[in-house]
C-alpha cells in the first residue's frame, strides 16, 4: 500500500516572515510598569537625603574635608553596607548585631499590626461608609469631634490609662502583668516551669523559630502561652485600632460624603434603588481604592501611633527598638557619631518599608478602582 | 420724550447697592458656632501669651525651679491644687505648673505658628504649581520629593536631621533651627492635598478663559489656583499640629520614664531625675515648653506608663499641660473647619 503524500502541518511555525504583532500592554500593566520603576530612585533619594542630613554634617564638624570623591565613596559604602545588612553590633545588647536584633523585633511588630488593621479595617469601613452617607448634623459633628480628640490626645496617656485600668483585672485573672507581649517570668514559674521553655530566647523577649509568638506558640502545642500572648495583642491592638480609626476618619469621612453627591447616585435614587443598596453595593465599591489610598497616607501616622503603644507596653518589637535608637540607646559601635549611625539603619528600613507598601496599595488601588481608566 | 424734570440728580444715584452692616453680613454668610468658638480660643491664648511676655520678662525662657518640689513622694510631699498653687505643683521639675503653663504659652505658640507657616507655605506653593502643571516635569520632581520624603514618619525625620545639622549649627539656635526645619520636612502632606485641589480648579472654565484670553501663568496662579487651592490647605493644616506636639512629648517621655528608658535617669536617691533626651531641641531641661511638662507629668502622674506596678494617680500632673495643648489644637482646628465651610458655602 503506498503511503499517503504527507500533508503539511499548516500549525507550524511558517518559515516565511510574519509581521510581528506589537506587545500592546494595558494602561494598568504601563502604570504598573512606571510605578514600579521608580521605587528604586525614591530608594536613592532616601538614602542621599540621610546621608546629606546624618553624615555631612558629623564629618564637617570633626574636620574631615574628603572632597568629591570622598563624598561619593562615602555615599557608596553606605548604600552597600545598608543593602547587606552591615549595620553594626549593639555594644549595649551584649554584641549582638543590629540586624539581628531588627529580625527578632520585626515578626512581634508584624503579629500586632496585622491583627491592629483587621480590627481597625473592620471598624473604620463601615463607620466611615455610615458617617459619610447620613446627612443629620449631630453624625458629623459627632465623627468630626471624635476624629479631632483621636489626632490629639497623646497615644501614651491611652495606653498608659488601659494599663492601668486592667492591671489588677489581668493580675487575678491570668496571674501575669499586662506589660509585653510575651508571658513575664513569674507567669512561667505559676504554670511550673523553673525556666521557660527552650524556644522562648533572648531573656524571654523573643520566640524561635519564626519569631511570631502567636506562631510558634501553636507550633510548641503552648496553649495557655498562646491564650495569653492573644489577650495582650488584643488589648495592644484594640488601643492601636481605635486611636488610628479616629485619625483615619478625618479623611475618610469627607471621601464618602463627596462620593454621595455623584450622579449616579442621583440618578439612582431617582429610579426607586434603596439608599442601602447605593451605599453598601455602589459607593462602597466606588470609594475603597480610595479608603486603601487614604490608608497608604496615612501609614507613618499608623507606624507612629503602634511604635508609641509598644514602648508604653514595653513590647520588645520595632516601636521599643525605634525609640531606644532615636535616644542613643542601642549604639552600634565606639565610633564618634554612633548614634547617627543607628538612625540612618532605622530610617532607611522605615522607608523602604512604607515604599514598598505605597507601592502594593498604589497598584491595588488601580486594580480595585471600578470607573473607566483613561487610554490617553 | 423723557422728562428732563423727573430723572434723579447724578449724585445721588448710588454706583453700587449700599453695604449692608455687619450683622447682615453675618446673618448672610455665617461662619458657624464652631469657628467663633474657635476663635475666642485662639484669641484667649494670644492674650495669655502677651500677658506671659509681659510679666516673665525677661526671665522668659528659665523656669523658677524650687528644689524642695523636686523629688516626688515618698521623699517630699505632694502639692496638687490649691489657692497657692491652682495647677498643683509638678515634681521632677520642681515647678508650679499654674506660672509653667502660662509662661511657656508664647514659646508653644511660637513653635506652633513657625512650622505651620512654614509647612503651610511651602506645602500650598509647591502642591498649587504641581497641579497647575499636572504630569509636566515639575508635577514629576515635586510629587517624586514629596512622595519620597513623606514615606520617612515626618517626626522620625525631624529628630534625625536636627541632630545632623546639629553638629554644625551653632548651640544657640537650637529651636529657630528645629522650626524651620519641622517645616521644611512635614510640607509633602500639605502639598499633596493641595495638589489635587489645584489640579481642578486649573481645569475650572474661567481659568480655562483667562488662559484663552493670554493670562500669564504667574497671574493664574496668583490670582485663581492659590486662592482656589486654599480650602485643601486648610483641612490639613489641623491635621500637621499633631505631629509637632508627638515628637515634644514622645521623645522626653521615653527618655525619662518609657520603657527601659528610666534605667538611664535613675538617681542613687531612688526616684527619677528628668533630663534630656540627646539632641533636643529644647536648649535646657527648666526651660517652659507645654510637651516636656506632659512627658514628666505622665512619669510622676501616672506611674503605670513608666513601668512601675504601684503607685498613685496625681492627675493635676498631666491633665492641666494635656489640656493646654488640645485646647491649642482644637481652637486651631475649628477655626479651620469654620473657614473651609465658609469658602465651601462661597464657591457653591
Amino acid at each position: 500500500m503506498a503511503s499517503a503524500p504527507s500533508i503539511p502541518d499548516v500549525r507550524a511555525p511558517s518559515t516565511s516572515h510574519r509581521p510581528r504583532r506589537p506587545v500592546r500592554l494595558s494602561a494598568y500593566q504601563r502604570y504598573a510598569i512606571q510605578r514600579v520603576l521608580l521605587l528604586p530612585a525614591q530608594i536613592l533619594l532616601v538614602l542621599l537625603i540621610l546621608y546629606l542630613a546624618l553624615y555631612v554634617p558629623s564629618s564637617v564638624a570633626l574636620g574631615e574635608d574628603q572632597g568629591l570623591l570622598g563624598f561619593w565613596t562615602g555615599f557608596y559604602q553606605l548604600v552597600v553596607n545598608d543593602f547587606t545588612g552591615n549595620w553594626g553590633i549593639s555594644v549595649q545588647y551584649g554584641g549582638v548585631t543590629i540586624a539581628q536584633l531588627y529580625a527578632w523585633a520585626i515578626p512581634q511588630s508584624i503579629e500586632l499590626a496585622v491583627i491592629s488593621l483587621g480590627l481597625a479595617a473592620a471598624i473604620a469601613y463601615p463607620v466611615s461608609l455610615l458617617a459619610g452617607w447620613g446627612r443629620r448634623a449631630p453624625i458629623d459633628a459627632t465623627v468630626r469631634a471624635a476624629s479631632l480628640f483621636g489626632t490629639y490626645f497623646p497615644v501614651i496617656l491611652v495606653g498608659g490609662a488601659v494599663t492601668g485600668a486592667l492591671f489588677y483585672w489581668f493580675l487575678h485573672t491570668y496571674h501575669d502583668i499586662p506589660i509585653g507581649i510575651l508571658p513575664n517570668s513569674f507567669w512561667w514559674l505559676d504554670q511550673g516551669y523553673t525556666l521557660p521553655p527552650s524556644w522562648v530566647i533572648f531573656g524571654q523577649a523573643y520566640t524561635s523559630p519564626t519569631g511570631f509568638p502567636l506562631v510558634d506558640g501553636a507550633l510548641h502545642g503552648a496553649w495557655s502561652f498562646e491564650e495569653i500572648v492573644l489577650i495582650k495583642t488584643l488589648i495592644q491592638a484594640g488601643i492601636i485600632a481605635i486611636v488610628y480609626v479616629s485619625i483615619f476618619l478625618r479623611h475618610s469621612f469627607t471621601i464618602v460624603r463627596d462620593a454621595r453627591d455623584e450622579l449616579y447616585v442621583t440618578a439612582a435614587r431617582s429610579r426607586g434603588i434603596r439608599d442601602r443598596t447605593i451605599l453598601w453595593r455602589h459607593t462602597a465599591r466606588r470609594v475603597r481604592p480610595t479608603l486603601l489610598l487614604v490608608f497608604a497616607l496615612t501609614l507613618p501616622a499608623y507606624l507612629g501611633t503602634q511604635f508609641v503603644v509598644e514602648a508604653v507596653f514595653q513590647d520588645y518589637g520595632l516601636g521599643t527598638l525605634v525609640f531606644l535608637t532615636l535616644t542613643g540607646q542601642i549604639p552600634p559601635r565606639q565610633t564618634l557619631a554612633p548614634i547617627l549611625e543607628s538612625w540612618q539603619v532605622m530610617m532607611f528600613l522605615l522607608a523602604l518599608a512604607v515604599l514598598v507598601w505605597l507601592l502594593a496599595v498604589d497598584l491595588l488601588a488601580r486594580r480595585l478602582d471600578p470607573r473607566p481608566v483613561s487610554r490617553a | 420724550m423723557i422728562d428732563e424734570q423727573e430723572l434723579p440728580d447724578a449724585e445721588e444715584v448710588p454706583d453700587r447697592p449700599p453695604r449692608p452692616g455687619l450683622r447682615e453680613r453675618l446673618a448672610r454668610r455665617p461662619l458657624g458656632a464652631g469657628f467663633w468658638l474657635g476663635a475666642v480660643i485662639l484669641v484667649g491664648y494670644f492674650v495669655t501669651a502677651v500677658s506671659a511676655l509681659v510679666v516673665f520678662h525677661p526671665d522668659l525662657e528659665f523656669l523658677p525651679v524650687n528644689p524642695a518640689w523636686m523629688p516626688p513622694a515618698p521623699f517630699a510631699p505632694v502639692l496638687g491644687p490649691s489657692s497657692a498653687h491652682p495647677f498643683g505643683v509638678l515634681p521632677g521639675l520642681g515647678v508650679d505648673l499654674f506660672r509653667s503653663i502660662w509662661q511657656a504659652t508664647p514659646w508653644d505658640l511660637g513653635i506652633v505658628a513657625g512650622i505651620l507657616l512654614f509647612d503651610a507655605v511651602l506645602g500650598w506653593f509647591l502642591g498649587s504649581i504641581a497641579g497647575m502643571n499636572e504630569g509636566g516635569i515639575l508635577d514629576g520632581l515635586i510629587s517624586w520629593i514629596g512622595d519620597t520624603l513623606g514615606a520617612i514618619p515626618s517626626f522620625f525625620l525631624v529628630v534625625g536631621i536636627f541632630a545632623g545639622l546639629s553638629f554644625v549649627a551653632p548651640t544657640d539656635i537650637g529651636l529657630p533651627l528645629f522650626i524651620v526645619l519641622f517645616g521644611a520636612i512635614i510640607w509633602p502632606a500639605t502639598a499633596r492635598v493641595t495638589r489635587d485641589r489645584a489640579r481642578l480648579v486649573a481645569r475650572l472654565p474661567y481659568v480655562e478663559a483667562t488662559r484663552a484670553c493670554g493670562g500669564s501663568r504667574r497671574r493664574i496662579l496668583v490670582r485663581h489656583v492659590l486662592p482656589g487651592s486654599v480650602s485643601a490647605l486648610l483641612a490639613q493644616i489641623p491635621l500637621d499640629v499633631a505631629p509637632i506636639f508627638f515628637v515634644l512629648i514622645v521623645f522626653p517621655w521615653f527618655w525619662d520614664c518609657g520603657s527601659s528608658g528610666a534605667k538611664n535617669t535613675t538617681s542613687g536617691a531612688g526616684y527619677l531625675l528628668p533630663s534630656l533626651p540627646p539632641f533636643s531641641p529644647l536648649p535646657w531641661l527648666d526651660f517652659p515648653e507645654w510637651g516636656n511638662f506632659l512627658a514628666v507629668g505622665v512619669c510622676y502622674g501616672l506611674p503605670i506608663s513608666s513601668g512601675l506596678v504601684q503607685g498613685t494617680i496625681y492627675w493635676w500632673m498631666f491633665l492641666f499641660p494635656l489640656v493646654a495643648i488640645m485646647g491649642l489644637a482644637f481652637g486651631i482646628a475649628l477655626v479651620c473647619d469654620g473657614l473651609d465651610r465658609r469658602l465651601a458655602r462661597l464657591r457653591r
